[in-house]
């Protein structure tokens, strides 16, 4: 498990494979709304030791919205994220930052070695294409639509690490850019998945649950209390 | 409104104002005006005017305000195209650029490249938006050139790596000469380009085998993989990297995708194979090598096509099995376990 608030945790040694989330920021407020969250995956071993080395990290992730016709994956970084306003919100802002990080425990320094050149290969093929629904595609074969967690969970299971299950109890978007009831994982479930070692696939064991830990941010909260509880101890 | 004969004789102004009309007209009503400059035809507007009289200034500004007005507006469905050379105008096309409910596209000649940096990366994410309706391969060369040498480099903070893989990807579909000339450059030059070394060209070659599969790949293509394989093979290099490694079984990939599926075939596959692990002398490079053949030929071949490359699979199964790569749950290994190899197993022992 990687952990990265805000710059707090350096240096960092990222792998290929690691996944990167564009997150609300602290302290959680569960009253609003966040506009979105994003996650991708990171395409290169390297050592992060800045908040701008971070940015510089290239990562893999589904084009982020339907304007991108490019069909495929997309290489980018955080740079690219943070230069960029997306449904009126400027990335980097007060509202969302990159700022936690997770690995799946299987994905070894050998397996990350290989991902990355197999992640460069289907950004060659990968006919995927934007939706903001949640689909999965294990053999990354079909061309289906969807969303940026649907991407990052295609390529898990196309390695057999069936992190999220498909399916969750319904409970209500965090998200304003994707309001309403919604029976399918957001980016939060994933990263509380793997962040705190609950049997996989994931399954939120009810609405409450599934609401509580929908967002990213709400997982890094979690985090930080943790953080400031030993901290006390201390 | 302005018609067909008069568009030799049209002034920059004019132009501009046509732009306007069309823009207006679109936001208005779902009419196509059948006769206008922009509605000729369905969905495809050949070369209709030449201006003499217009020069950088007046595109810039007609590409900065109608374009601006296209992206932002909800209910345009047509576009102008405005093509290279300051002084040609082409109205093109039906644009299928996707913004909500809406279909609107345009982009620019890198000829004309507006100013400042903020509207270079508009039209540049035009064009990438835009791609699958352009034909223009010079155009094509152009912005790749000027990603390639650099000359371009707003792609806001981002790598250049995805739109020159789309970019080569669309070249593909449109011409083969160009296509084999940029896929020429990207093999020998990987280290001088402004691309990630190695993975650039895993991701330019998987394009290519993208093709293969959809047999639009062209025969000058197919003799540079060979030539490339031939020449790694004679190489002997003491030690390969992992990327070219990984680059090996792709180019074997394309050459079975578009090879025919007779025995001749499937044994000249098999020799190329068995050449390429001859080379790599570490048995876990060989795994290496193995696994991403699998991996990339398992993106192509299911259970529902297996049989147009059936004797091609049957005879390379004798190195692709699961105790020969380092993850047979993935990729074509396991396909080829269930078809091939266990079969004949089963045959074996029930004979023994």
């Amino acid at each position: 498990m990687i952990i990265f608030t805000e710059g707090k945790s350096f240096p960092i040694e990222f792998q290929t494979g690691d996944i990167l989330f564009i997150a609300g920021r602290l302290p959680c407020d569960r009253s609003r709304k966040l506009p979105f969250e994003h996650v991708v995956l990171a395409a290169e071993n390297r050592q992060i030791s800045t908040a701008n080395e971070l940015l510089d990290l290239p990562v893999y992730g589904m084009p982020e919205s339907q304007d991108s016709a490019t069909n495929k994956v997309l290489l980018s970084n955080g740079w690219y994220w943070k230069n960029r306003s997306v449904i009126g919100v400027r990335l980097g802002s007060a509202t969302t930052v990159w700022n936690l990080a997770a690995r799946h425990p299987s994905i070894t320094l050998q397996k990350a070695a290989y991902l990355s050149l197999l992640m460069s290969f289907q950004e060659g093929v990968l006919k995927f294409s934007y939706d903001t629904n949640f689909a999965v595609d294990h053999t990354l074969r079909k061309g289906i639509k969807t969303n940026c967690l649907g991407f990052v969970c295609s390529l898990l299971e196309y390695f057999k690490l069936n992190v999220l299950s498909r399916t969750f109890p319904e409970y209500e978007s965090p998200y304003s850019n994707s309001p309403g009831r919604r029976t399918y994982p957001s980016p939060g479930h994933l990263a509380k998945a793997l962040t705190y070692g609950t049997s996989h696939p994931y399954l939120a064991a009810d609405e409450r649950e599934a609401e509580w830990y929908a967002t990213v941010v709400q997982t890094l909260e979690d985090l930080a209390s943790q953080a400031r509880d030993i901290s006390a101890g201390d | 409104m302005f018609t067909e004969r008069r568009h030799d004789q049209l002034h920059w102004a004019e132009a501009y104002e046509i732009i306007r009309w069309h823009s207006d007209l679109a936001e208005n009503t779902s009419d196509e005006g059948s006769g206008s400059l922009f509605i000729v035809g369905q969905g495809s507007f050949s070369l209709l005017s030449k201006i003499p009289s217009l020069g950088d200034f007046p595109f810039r500004r007609i590409w900065t305000e109608y374009v601006g007005e296209l992206l932002e507006g909800s209910h345009v469905q047509r576009c102008g195209y405005i093509k290279s050379g300051a002084t040609t105008f082409v109205p093109l096309h039906d644009c299928w650029l996707e913004l909500g409910q809406t279909h609107v596209g345009a982009t620019l000649s890198p000829s004309l490249m507006p100013p400042s940096p903020e509207e270079r990366t508009e039209v540049f994410e035009t064009l990438i938006s835009s791609l699958e309706s352009i034909t223009d391969v010079e155009v094509l060369d152009k912005w790749m050139n000027l990603i390639v040498d650099r000359e371009f480099e707003d792609f806001s903070g981002g790598l250049p790596d995805s739109a020159a893989v789309a970019i080569f990807g669309r070249l593909l579909q449109l011409d083969e000469d160009t296509s084999a000339k940029w896929l020429d450059r990207f093999l020998s030059e990987a280290d001088a380009l402004p691309f990630r070394p190695g993975h650039f060209q895993i991701s330019i070659l998987g394009t290519v085998a993208q093709a293969a599969s959809e047999n639009v790949l062209s025969q000058i293509i197919v003799e540079r993989l060979q030539g490339e394989i031939t020449s790694m093979v004679a190489s002997n290099l003491p030690k390969i990297s992992e990327a070219t490694t990984a680059s090996a079984a792709v180019e074997s990939v394309i050459l079975l995708l578009q090879a025919e599926d007779s025995p001749e075939a499937a044994l000249r596959i098999l020799n190329h194979v068995a050449k390429l692990l001859d080379v790599i002398t570490k048995e876990h490079d060989k795994k290496f090598f193995l696994q991403f053949l699998s991996d990339s030929l398992g993106h192509f071949i299911g259970a529902e096509n297996l049989q147009k490359h059936w004797l091609k699979l049957l005879v390379l199964s004798k190195f692709l099995r699961k105790e020969s790569v380092l993850w047979p749950e993935s990729g074509i290994v396991s396909l080829l376990q269930a078809v091939f190899v266990e079969p004949a197993q089963t045959a074996l022992a029930a004979v023994k």
